[in-house]
């Protein structure tokens, strides 16, 4: 009786495992890579990844065969990092306040971006680093937003899904996202000479 | 459109958020403007180069064996009773093979988490906020474990730092940092019951009162139980606090 009873047991430990781990497996590499640019090193990131991967595998239940296994595992993944850091969960929901241009800044910003849009294939081929430094100095709210839509491809609808934060707030940290890091790549393309220092 | 009312729709018509009749105006227009249409591929080129140079950095196959490896003790809390009396059956009978954790994996980690910290260990006095979250993380537990007092044992001089709840792995720890003779140590508390996945002689040993001590990096951990809490001293320094 206890062996057939543990025999059924094993099978449905063993299959759920085994259908988790075939479903987890084509997004190894996205989850790595969000987690180490999220997680302060290579460490933390994988504990973090093993939180989300335990955590996703004993809700497996409420997934949805069909729906979207990447967007699941990335709400919790993402969740996990989150519950970690209040400072960046309560920025998350906080639309990002209206920038105040300083009018000359901006003219030369403007013109020292045009001078990397004359030939960006050439300077993007020389800034691999800066790039990576630069994602990684954004802040936690703007940074995952962020990485989501640029390097996962994730529509607006789904980081809103993902991040259960509105659209309009999607919108604003991808927009202050996407300011910082062209006045990072600016300031470097000014720095290596790439453009000229004044209109 | 003109070119301005273009381009406050960059980010959108770049990022694919524009519905069928504004990504129509944009097309019209930059069929038009050849300014317009320039600076919206460059942007485009960025866009796509940025992301290719994110694209990158697959997951270390010993990171992804490690993440399967943890989905063995998420079975076990997923189906507790369950999983429990599969557990006993399978480790009697030997039938089936059963993961479980490597017991230096977990000294490993209570060493990385010692390290972590061990550089701004600044120390005080055994302070009331400090003994709080002991107090709480031994109350429920039976056992006759109190954290060792400040001051001389012996030759050693004690000091305690901060104490904080954290995380060996997935289980919940209680992570106590004193620096004794000046050397930074950490003393980790968590559950007895984490001792149950150590291999069965290890676990004996431990069951029985025993003080284990591993080596990790040049890092001693003395590990022991005590009723229901099992306490890891983690020290670069010789010294006898609270072991066995």
């Amino acid at each position: 009786m206890t062996g057939e009873f543990l025999g059924d047991v094993t099978d449905v430990t063993v299959n759920d495992q085994a259908q988790f781990v075939a479903l987890l497996e084509p997004e190894r590499d996205a989850l790595w890579r969000f987690a180490s640019r999220m997680c302060i090193d290579k460490g933390a990131a994988e504990d973090c990844l093993q939180d989300a991967t335990i955590v996703a595998f004993r809700k497996f239940d409420d997934f949805t065969l069909g729906t979207s296994f990447r967007a699941w595992m990335f709400r919790i993944l993402t969740n996990t990092i989150l519950n970690n850091n209040s400072k960046a969960r309560r920025a998350m929901r906080q639309r990002a306040a209206p920038v105040v241009l300083d009018l000359v800044a901006a003219a030369e910003h403007e013109h020292a971006w045009e001078g990397v849009l004359d030939d960006p294939d050439t300077f993007l081929d020389q800034v691999s680093d800066p790039i990576r430094r630069a994602v990684r100095g954004l802040p936690t709210h703007e940074r995952m937003v962020f990485l989501l839509r640029a390097a996962e491809n994730f529509s607006y609808r789904d980081i809103s899904e993902t991040l259960q934060i509105p659209m309009g707030t999607v919108m604003s940290h991808l927009f202050r996202a996407r300011g910082r890091l062209r006045e990072l790549l600016t300031a470097h393309a000014r720095d290596t000479g790439f453009v000229m220092d004044t209109p | 459109m003109n070119c301005n009312q273009a381009r406050t729709l960059l980010t959108p018509w770049l990022d694919d958020e524009l519905d069928a009749r504004s990504t129509a105006e944009i097309q019209a227009h930059l069929q038009a403007c050849a300014a317009c249409q320039a600076r919206f591929e460059s942007e485009s080129r960025v866009e796509q180069r940025v992301a290719e140079h994110l694209h990158d950095g697959a997951m270390p196959e010993l990171v992804w064996e490690r993440l399967q490896a943890g989905l063995g003790r998420g079975a076990v809390l997923r189906w507790p009773w369950m999983a429990a009396a599969a557990a006993l059956v399978v480790v009697s009978l030997s039938l089936i093979w059963f993961y479980r954790p490597e017991p230096f994996e977990l000294f490993r980690q209570q060493v990385a988490a010692h390290r972590e910290r061990v550089d701004d260990a600044i120390p005080g006095a055994l302070a009331a906020d400090m003994l709080a979250p002991i107090t709480a993380f031994l109350s429920g537990r039976e056992t006759g474990w109190s954290p060792p007092e400040p001051g001389l044992h012996g030759l050693h001089q004690l000091e305690w730092v901060d104490t904080e709840a954290t995380r060996i792995g997935v289980d919940e720890a209680l992570s106590m940092r004193v620096t004794c003779c000046g050397s930074a140590i950490t003393l980790f508390l968590m559950d007895a019951s984490v001792v149950a996945s150590f291999p069965a002689e290890l676990a004996a040993t431990i069951n029985k009162g025993e003080s284990v001590q591993a080596t990790v990096d040049g890092v001693t951990t003395n590990t022991f139980r005590d009723g229901g809490v099992l306490v890891s001293i983690v020290s670069e320094h010789d010294t006898d606090i609270g072991g066995k």
